[in-house]
């Protein structure tokens, strides 16, 4: 509790003061602050009016506790909520990997998208290696904008 | 929450069966419908599964967050109904209560029910989070977004209507005490 109904030791306790720590804290003085107790315990110790809202307190404190109970879950609602509980990741994936997977339905899409870059760069190589290898007349620029470009930049030489 | 966000199946599972009961509970006593309640304990699991992913670990208890959107979804029916009369708030049916005992407890625990249907609701949700489901009363600030003092005002209000009543209304009540 962070708030002491008693107030100052020095003064005397009322019915008003104990009804208020009945309601924060309940009848059982273990859980009353422990600036509180002795003088609340001596004004229910001196006072029927005082015992009697102790008293009222702990029944209600009793009633409280006798109405907690295990409360039965209905199997159908267990079921609907687990039927829309989330699945493996690879289900919940966006539309994008969902695309990838349409495409290449297979554990991997790593390896298919490396083989091809391979083969692209191998491709490459082997075609620049061959022009300069075969043809003197073409300097490796031209050969290299000829295979970007295609005809055009050779257009200009034919002039 | 981590195997949750992941996917795994059984993690779901051992959640909603630890936390399903106690937020189906809180929205019961809040509601005072079985029909609503079940729908905001769903709602309450749905949106933990759309969260799930992006949990971030020490962020917020579990159980805290759970009862605190509980208890939002609640109160946003609540508000969105007509005053309901204290009758229909509805008693769960006691198991045939045979001996003297039995019946009073029966008598007392239906009193009880009815009177904190009428406390205003965020002194139902306070008691209910506190004496009920047994939170700290820090931890019942969290889930109602409000400071511990206030928790405490919420509670020392409750508790005084409630025991005014009882000796008001129930005197047979505060006798058997």
């Amino acid at each position: 509790m962070t708030r002491h109904p008693g107030g100052p030791s020095n003064v005397p306790w009322t019915l008003d003061r104990l009804e208020d720590l009945l309601d924060r804290c309940g009848a059982d003085p273990a859980l009353w602050p422990a600036a509180d107790r002795p003088r609340a315990l001596g004004l229910i110790e001196a006072d029927p009016a005082a015992r009697a809202l102790v008293d009222q307190a702990a029944r209600l404190d009793r009633m409280l506790a006798g109405d907690v109970e295990p409360v039965a879950v209905p199997e159908g609602l267990r079921s609907r909520i687990l039927a829309a509980a989330p699945g493996p990741v690879r289900a919940r994936q966006g539309r994008w990997r969902r695309t990838l997977a349409g495409l290449w339905p297979f554990e991997a899409g790593w390896q298919p998208a490396g083989a091809m870059v391979a083969a692209a760069m191998l491709g490459l190589v082997l075609g620049l290696s061959g022009i300069t290898a075969g043809d003197t007349t073409v300097d490796f620029d031209s050969a290299v904008d000829s295979l970007v470009f295609g005809p055009t930049v050779l257009e200009d030489s034919l002039l | 929450m981590a195997r949750v966000g992941r996917g795994d199946q059984a993690a779901c599972a051992l959640l909603v069966d630890r936390h399903l009961g106690p937020v189906l509970g809180f929205c019961r006593r809040l509601l005072g419908n079985p029909a609503e309640a079940e729908d905001a304990a769903q709602e309450v699991f749905l949106r933990l599964w759309a969260q799930a992913g992006r949990w971030r670990p020490g962020e917020a208890k579990l159980r805290t967050w759970l009862f605190r959107v509980g208890h939002n979804l609640c109160i946003d029916k609540l508000r969105r109904r007509p005053a309901m009369p204290l009758e229909a708030a509805g008693d769960p049916a006691d198991p045939e209560p045979a001996a003297p005992e039995a019946m009073i407890q029966a008598e007392s625990r239906a009193w009880l029910r009815r009177a904190v249907a009428a406390l205003p609701d965020r002194q139902r949700a306070a008691l209910e989070l506190c004496h009920y489901q047994g939170l700290s009363n820090a931890d019942a600030a969290a889930a109602l977004g409000v400071g511990v003092e206030a928790v405490e005002s919420l509670l020392a209000r409750a508790r005084r209507t409630l025991r005014q009543r009882l000796r008001a209304e129930a005197p047979e009540l505060m006798a058997d005490a």
